[in-house]
């Protein structure tokens, strides 16, 4: 039996390069997909190393066609296409008034857009192959409720959510799940440059930083990004079938719901 | 290595017989408890006759001492205990005004009382052990919203849903975790009860009421007990180590949290 084919969006690091190695150890062909090449290269060079399948794919998840062309690209590697992990982001620290045009239109773009793409051409791969498949975004536990310091993000996250459960009714008739997971406060380094930022803006330490978002974990441990690569590990795999349009949150008790 | 042990209340027919099935496939060693000895022992033979390891215990679990005395049966036999799932429930159909409080009681001592009993065996269990521990309780899409001629029902699930919120942030210190997992319309005996009773209240035909809200999944069938026990799988896992304090929807899209 040929493997199942799944892509990963923003690879070459934190999160998404613990989803990619997850997937791989769960029998998935992985397609790393990430804007720096050289960095979903390394990723996938060690998944290879250590007997999986992977391919590296240059992406910028801002813009439709790449996301388009990175799907196809794998499709047509792996011959097939059965799940996408929309999780490309970006979490710039930016407090409401520092807040330009610019930043506005990058961070939606990014994180919304990617998101949007990456769905439609999940979608038009899983037609084209003629059956269903799973589409996981990345929210965040900052999709939940807004956190200080990152009205943009949270705005993204937020969105992201909304997005999940649409695209969990449109497409449920064709079989295709969507579902986001919603991480804590994870060891990687978009979190180390929140922390510092906060810090900063603070006149206080990258330490009392990252305290502030995690002095409320009540497993009172900051989260490994294997932790959220496990979850994503159940959305991808048959015992979610009958799971879509939710947020699973993996944040070590932050939100509630 | 010695299997993992878990205890699933309500063992005997329905959800929790298939997260009695589920567990055993997954490498535990399961302890089956439920009111009904002889049904619970059907289960539990079955399960030992696939080459699972499996014991029935006759318990009801509104009385504090008999779900303490369940906890002890099990490590008894199997030498420990890792994960409780606190299955046992029941429903109630009626309109909040011709609710007796013989009814409300029951309700309540079932569903609410026997999640707190349940949690507070394990807990204890779980301490002396000095391991970590998982505790999964049966809340429900009835946990997320209020439903008609399900008032009673809805306010032990809400209450479960209350319940797993305290106790996911009271345990986390001692490495145990607590969530819920929330069907939706599962073909069951309780569903089946809930039909035909909901047709007395709205004169119509058997069947009917129950084909109303088959009609509003979005995955367009209705809920088997595999597809509950799937999730359930994933919660009693490695992969929901850092899950705590949430109640997870698998209703195949009604309700989106």
């Amino acid at each position: 039996m040929s493997k199942k084919v799944a892509l990963i969006t923003g690879a070459g690091q934190g999160i998404g390069e613990a989803i990619a190695h997850r997937l791989s150890d769960d029998g998935f062909a992985v397609a790393l997909a990430g804007r720096h090449l050289d960095k979903v290269q390394k990723v996938a060079d060690d998944i290879n190393n250590n007997g999986g399948e992977a391919l590296a794919i240059k992406a910028d998840v801002s813009n439709r066609d790449q996301v388009f062309a990175a799907v196809e690209e794998a499709s047509d590697k792996f011959g097939d296409f059965n799940v996408i992990v929309n999780n490309a982001g970006l979490g710039p620290t930016t407090p409401i008034d520092t807040i330009t045009p610019d930043d506005f239109e990058w961070v939606y773009k990014v994180n919304v857009g990617g998101v949007l793409w990456g769905t439609q051409a999940a979608h038009q791969a899983f037609k084209k192959f003629g059956h269903g498949g799973k589409i996981i975004n990345a929210t965040s536990q900052a999709g939940v409720v807004g956190n200080p310091n990152l009205a943009l993000y949270v705005g993204t996250k937020f969105a992201i959510r909304g997005i999940t459960q649409t695209t969990a009714r449109d497409l449920a008739e064709e079989g295709i799940t969507a579902n986001a997971f919603a991480p804590g406060i994870v060891k990687t380094p978009m979190m180390f440059d929140i922390a510092h930022k906060v810090g900063q803006n603070a006149g206080k330490s990258d330490e009392w930083g990252m305290q502030t978002f995690a002095k409320d974990i009540a497993m009172k441990r900051l989260s490994e990004p294997s932790d959220v690569a496990a979850a994503v590990s159940f959305l991808a795999g048959k015992d979610s079938n009958y799971v879509t349009g939710q947020t699973l949150i993996v944040d070590g008790g932050m939100q509630f719901q | 290595m010695t299997n993992k042990v878990a205890l699933i209340t309500g063992a005997g027919q329905g959800i929790g017989e298939g997260i009695a099935r589920q567990l055993a496939k997954d490498g535990f060693d399961v302890a089956l408890s439920g009111r009904h000895l002889d049904k619970v022992q059907r289960v539990a033979d079955d399960i030992n006759q696939d080459g699972g390891n499996a014991i029935a215990i006759q318990s009801d679990v509104q009385y504090k001492d008999q779900v303490f005395d369940s906890v002890k049966q099990t490590v008894a036999k199997f030498g420990q205990m890792d994960v409780f799932v606190n299955n046992a429930g029941i429903a109630h159909v009626a309109q909040i005004c011709n609710t007796t409080e013989e009814d409300l009681d029951k309700l309540l001592d079932i569903n609410v009382k026997g999640t707190f009993f349940g949690i507070q065996a394990a807990a204890a269990q779980f301490k002396k052990q000095g391991t970590p521990g998982k505790i999964i309780n049966a809340s429900s899409i009835a946990g997320h919203e209020g439903f008609e001629l399900l008032g009673d029902y809805s306010a032990t699930k809400f209450a479960i849903r209350g319940l797993t919120q305290a106790a996911a942030k009271e345990l986390a210190r001692d490495q145990i975790t607590v969530n819920a997992y929330c069907p939706g319309i599962v073909l069951t005996p309780m569903w089946d009860q809930i039909d035909e009773e909901m047709g007395q209240v709205n004169h119509v035909a058997k069947g009917e009421s129950l084909k109303e809200y088959l009609k509003g999944i979005a995955l367009g069938r209705g809920e088997e007990p595999q597809d509950v026990a799937n999730l359930v799988s994933f919660l009693a896992s490695e992969k929901a180590n850092y899950i705590t304090g949430q109640a997870i929807m698998v209703d195949g899209g009604i309700k989106y949290v």
